[in-house]
């Protein structure tokens, strides 16, 4: 099976066929033997070439894995995806543009902007409070406030959106 | 000796101290908030009182709450802890009131060094230097601008009842003034429930050095030599190490002179820290005095083998100290690492949610000092940190080579920690050396991060195969469902796991 791995925009051509309880790792003109056994829910131990490598994979981050201790955020594309990037369609990064959303649950302490204000890259949009440290969120984009879905002095979830540019 | 205390904290630190009475025979009781009723630190004590819903203001800042079960469950003594109500007149006036013992220093001690202002002005009184800044908290904007104009640009803002980062922010041009003072203030209005700031020069290349010390109820003061913790993000520290890399012995033992004058000046007893800044050219100033136990304590207790909690005890129920100053003698070297629950790749933003794995390192000279366990939600309501890895070790190398194997052995799945962040600075050159100061973050925050992004090609491989393997396992699991006959292929032997 032909796979592309992209690890922040590094990208890795792989083929992966399994061989009894091994899986043999083609890339780039190498090839190695990967074997893993599961220790515990989610955790590895995997062998590559009798390399020992302890590797824990979280039910709740399908875009990361953790190696030797080392957190790898990587995406693994399937031919499907590959074929739909190439039609120049990428369903991996649905675009989301003008919506900003609270990143961390907490309280909104402030608001900066009212609809119709105009905000650039970087200017302060909101404080939220979470863990006794107020975090100021900059804009991402340049642009007009249309909406703002919240009030000042409300607490929020992780996602929930705050104001929405355009 | 105490037979039963209360401790008024959570987390790591109410453990931590729980521990300690538990080996000395005193019984402990915890107090807890809704959000908390299966938290570690309820597990482990003898009791348990519920005493209020999760934000803090109703539940571990409420005192009234608190000494009704310390009435309730008959415990002679409080510990505070850190954070919360330790440094708390009021609370440790009205704990004396009510015939129950405040492990900490008293109110008056508490009141003077607690609150900046204060302190300084004593200090001012004694051979102790001090950072030029303002005497009062700010009360008037163009008068405080006029002050730090004054001093010169860079200023530092700082909340006047608290610490530990909060309510502190630095200013490099008079038009960023207004703005920052507005700032700290609501940060430490939240944090400690006081908005008074001031503002005091900000030293060039300093260094953050401390001293711990001990003062007992019959007129013995002593140091335990010092922690450097000059490796900061957002003025909180995130490593500390004794000793430290940057003061020799001459300079040691000038500050912990300092350090016991600091104490005695404002007759204290307990145990405390004095915080020291010491810019490049080995000159030092009085920074504050924080009167309780300091997060960073276990390196000090590593390197004097002297447990501070057992000390703290000891002197509340008016025991002499166990050891003189000539008796300390500090063993090889300590290094702490902060596990805290934060994105450091985006700017240590906290992370909430559900410990779904987690490996806890263990081995020669490591130390743990926690309060997490699967299955645990890290909720927003408290602060994120989540426990502290100290490394002993016979000198500075073989500590930090002893950290930066640990650090490899801890996996903390499900949230974002700052486990792999300390790695990257105890990998890093110039930590090594032992050159840094407190600049060490800023300077190098492109290097760390880069640091901890940087990976080989075999590596992703490898990853990327476990991604895939695991995905199998998955897709094979739901597969299985309702069929009675095993796949069979291999790969199910091994999703099965080992049975020894």
């Amino acid at each position: 099976m032909k796979y592309e791995i992209d690890a922040n925009q590094r990208f890795l051509e792989v083929d992966f066929n399994i061989d009894l309880d091994e899986l043999i790792i083609k890339s780039g003109g190498k090839e190695l033997r990967f074997q893993a056994v599961q220790v515990q829910p989610g955790v590895y131990s995997v062998l590559v070439n009798n390399r020992s490598f302890v590797v824990g994979v979280c039910p709740s981050e399908t875009n990361r894995v953790n190696l030797n201790g080392t957190p790898i955020n990587l995406e693994l594309l399937d031919a499907v995806h590959l074929h739909l990037r190439e039609l120049g369609w990428d369903s991996l990064q649905e675009t989301k543009a003008g919506l900003i959303s609270a990143q961390i649950p907490g309280l909104v302490t402030k608001i900066f902007h009212a609809p119709g204000d105009e905000v650039k890259v970087g200017d302060p949009l909101f404080l939220i409070e979470a863990m006794k440290m107020e975090n100021e969120i900059k804009s991402p984009l340049t642009g007009v406030v249309k909406n703002i879905g919240i009030v000042e002095g409300q607490t929020v979830e992780k996602g929930t959106n705050i104001i929405e540019i355009v | 000796m105490f037979k039963k205390i209360l401790i008024a904290n959570r987390g790591e630190i109410a453990l931590r101290v729980m521990r300690t009475c538990r080996e000395m025979g005193i019984e402990v009781v915890a107090v807890f908030s809704e959000a908390d009723r299966t938290a570690p630190h309820v597990l482990f004590a003898d009791e348990a009182y519920l005493i209020g819903p999760a934000p803090s203001t109703e539940s571990y800042l409420n005192y009234a709450k608190i000494l009704s079960v310390a009435g309730k469950s008959g415990a002679e003594a409080i510990h505070p802890g850190y954070g919360f109500l330790s440094e708390n007149t009021d609370f440790a006036r009205e704990v004396s009131e009510a015939g129950i013992v405040f492990i900490g220093p008293p109110a008056s001690a508490i009141k003077i060094m607690g609150d900046k202002t204060m302190a300084r002005q004593k200090m001012l009184m004694t051979q102790v230097p001090v950072v030029p800044g303002t005497e009062e908290p700010i009360a008037d904007i163009s008068q405080a601008l006029d002050v730090a104009k004054g001093i010169g640009f860079p200023v530092l803002i700082k909340a006047a009842g608290g610490g530990g980062g909060k309510g502190m922010r630095i200013v490099n041009a008079a038009d960023e003034f207004e703005d920052a003072v507005g700032k700290a203030q609501r940060e430490s209005q939240s944090a400690f429930g006081d908005g008074r700031v001031y503002v005091e020069k900000y030293l060039e290349e300093p260094h953050h050095i401390e001293f711990q010390i001990l003062a007992d109820t019959h007129g013995n003061t002593i140091h335990l030599n010092e922690r450097e913790c000059s490796i900061q993000r957002r003025y909180q520290k995130v490593i500390e190490e004794s000793p430290s890399p940057f003061i020799d012995d001459e300079l040691r033992s000038k500050m912990g002179q300092a350090a016991v004058e600091t104490a005695e000046s404002c007759n204290y007893i307990g145990a405390g820290t004095v915080e020291f800044l010491v810019d490049k050219h080995r000159n030092f100033y009085f920074l504050e005095m924080n009167t309780r136990l300091q997060v960073e304590h276990p390196v000090t207790e590593m390197v004097t083998g002297i447990d501070l909690v057992a000390e703290q005890v000891r002197i509340a129920s008016g025991q002499p100290l166990s050891i003189k100053q000539e008796d300390i003698c500090s063993t090889g070297h300590a290094v702490e690492c902060r596990i805290y629950a934060e994105d450091a790749a985006h700017d240590f933003a906290p992370s909430t949610g559900e410990i779904v794995m987690l490996q806890i390192p263990d081995g020669a000279g490591t130390r743990f000092d926690g309060a997490i366990r699967q299955g645990m939600e890290i909720t927003p309501y408290y602060d994120p940190m989540m426990g502290k890895l100290i490394c002993w070790g016979k000198d500075r190398e073989s500590a930090l080579n002893r950290s930066e194997r640990a650090l490899r052995e801890f996996y903390i799945g499900g949230i974002e920690t700052t486990i792999q962040f300390c790695r990257s600075v105890i990998r890093h050159e110039v930590f090594r050396r032992g050159t840094y100061d407190t600049h060490f973050y800023a300077n190098f925050r492109d290097e760390l991060h880069a640091d901890l992004a940087a990976t080989t090609d075999e590596v992703l491989l490898v990853a990327g195969a476990s991604l895939y393997h695991h995905k199998n396992q998955i897709k094979h699991r739901s597969n299985k469902s309702g069929s009675t006959q095993k796949a069979r292929s291999n790969w199910v032997t091994t999703q099965l796991g080992r049975k020894d």
